[in-house]
């Protein structure tokens, strides 16, 4: 009898200290009750309680945690159903709170979280809630947090994860945009050829320009050169007017005379020649001719002049002869 | 049968089942009620005149001094201090900082923004804008007061 006493009261020895020795690991809070009412909680490390009177209530986790808030159908405000999941950052700061307060706290967060998903999304339209993720993720967090104080938690970020629409609304959508590229590019492509033939034509314009240019340019050194010629026939003619004047009028008519000879030379040389053209006084020539015979004599009689001069000159004082 | 238990081996045996238990089973603490078991396994090899119900009682005492008086004795002399006492304590880790206020404090009650999220804050009412330091942290709020510069 003696041995199953002692046996038990080994045994109740080792169970006592089991229970009234507890270890708590870092990253947890356990509550404690006396009796069933909560008392305190106790931190990590070891900790000694009275077992029989006091038990460890609820083993609450003080790490940041992760809960993945589970895809479900939104309707947008322009009436467009969407899926939407996400996650939930939390962290329990006041254990006694968490493990009390609140009895299902992972489903009273997500619950909370998911009927918030919903009504932020409901007042957006579908385009706005795909691009405005942080407004979504920063309201959400505004009433979440609020409403998880009194549970002992603060919320440090709700994420949307993924936002994804239909199947044809995504079609619709890749083919809104494929159909603004397309419409971009061939913008740019009639831009191109605008451009193409706006600087063709501009091309033939100064094309155009220069050449006129050139022309007038040329026209004007043209006359230029007439006018040059002109004034030099002026000249020419002046000297040959100033040197009839000075001289005598039959100079003139020697060159005429052979300038007709010349003529009358090719004419009759002309090859395959039948008909003979004369003007139509032939007599003219012989009147050149007959200048030259006048010029001829009036030279012969200048030159005895000189002769006569010469031989005065030389017969130094010698009296001119008397008329 | 019960022969056999009145020698030290069944203490050398409880003792390392125990250990091993204390190896396997986190969050209990057995280590010492293993020394104990230990401990008069020693006594009875000594003294093999003692009987069942006494080795029982001297266990229990051993256990019971052993455990009391680690953590009664021990403990507070050997306990490492932690090098981050404020390891999971989020609150706590803001005593001492000044954050800007992002919401008025009326009524003794208003908002601070730290970091990324709003904190709930109680202190003297003050407008928005205005720096608060942190004194303390109750829950998820934390007791501000003005702070200047």
């Amino acid at each position: 009898m003696t041995q199953i006493i002692s046996l038990l009261l080994i045994a109740l020895a080792i169970v006592f200290l089991l229970k009234a020795l507890r270890v708590v690991p870092q990253g947890y809070e356990w509550t404690v009750e006396q009796f069933g009412r909560y008392t305190h909680t106790l931190s990590p490390g070891l900790s000694i309680l009275v077992p029989i009177m006091q038990s460890i209530g609820r083993k609450i986790n003080m790490m940041e945690q992760v809960l993945p808030v589970p895809s479900q159908d939104v309707i947008t405000r322009d009436n467009a159903v969407v899926k939407v999941d996400g996650v939930v950052f939390y962290q329990v700061l006041d254990a006694a709170k968490a493990a009390y307060e609140v009895s299902n706290l992972e489903q009273a967060i997500l619950a909370l979280v998911m009927t918030n998903i919903r009504t932020v999304l409901g007042s957006m339209d579908l385009d706005e809630s795909l691009s405005k993720r942080d407004v979504i993720n920063a309201q959400l967090l505004r009433v979440v947090d609020e409403a998880t104080h009194p549970w002992g938690l603060k919320c440090n970020r709700i994420e949307i994860k993924d936002i994804t629409p239909p199947r044809d609304l995504v079609d619709a959508m890749a083919q809104q945009m494929k159909a603004e590229r397309v419409k971009r590019a061939n913008i740019l492509e009639a831009e191109g050829f605008r451009q193409a033939a706006v600087l063709k034509a501009e091309g033939d314009k100064q094309a155009q320009i220069l050449s006129a240019e050139g022309k007038r340019e040329a026209s004007f050194r043209d006359a230029e050169a007439r006018e040059r010629l002109a004034e030099a026939e002026a000249k020419a003619t002046a000297m040959v007017s100033e040197a009839i004047r000075k001289g005598d009028i039959n100079a003139i008519n020697y060159f005429v005379a052979t300038k007709y000879i010349d003529a009358l030379k090719a004419m009759v040389g002309a090859p395959n020649q039948k008909i003979m053209l004369l003007p139509m006084e032939a007599t003219g020539i012989l009147g050149s001719l007959a200048g030259i015979a006048e010029l001829a004599k009036s030279s012969i009689e200048r030159q005895q002049e000189v002769k006569v001069e010469t031989a005065q000159v030389r017969r130094p004082g010698n009296t001119p002869p008397q008329a | 049968m019960l022969i056999d238990l009145v020698s030290h081996y069944p203490w050398w045996i409880i003792a390392l089942v125990l250990l091993i238990a204390e190896l396997l089973a986190p969050g209990f603490f057995m280590i010492w009620i293993s020394l104990a078991a230990a401990l008069v396994g020693l006594i009875v090899l000594l003294l093999p005149t003692l009987g069942l119900l006494g080795q029982a009682l001297l266990f229990v005492v051993l256990a019971l001094a052993s455990c009391y008086g680690y953590w009664g004795y021990v403990r507070p002399h050997m306990d490492r201090r932690s090098d981050q006492p404020l390891l999971n304590r989020r609150g706590e880790q803001l005593i001492g900082q000044r954050y800007v206020l992002d919401s008025a404090i009326v009524n003794g009650r208003g908002k601070a923004r730290v970091g990324d999220s709003l904190w709930l804050v109680e202190g003297p009412d003050l407008p928005v804008g205005s720096t608060v330091e942190v004194l303390g942290v109750a829950g998820t709020t934390l007791r501000v007061q003005s702070s200047v510069g």
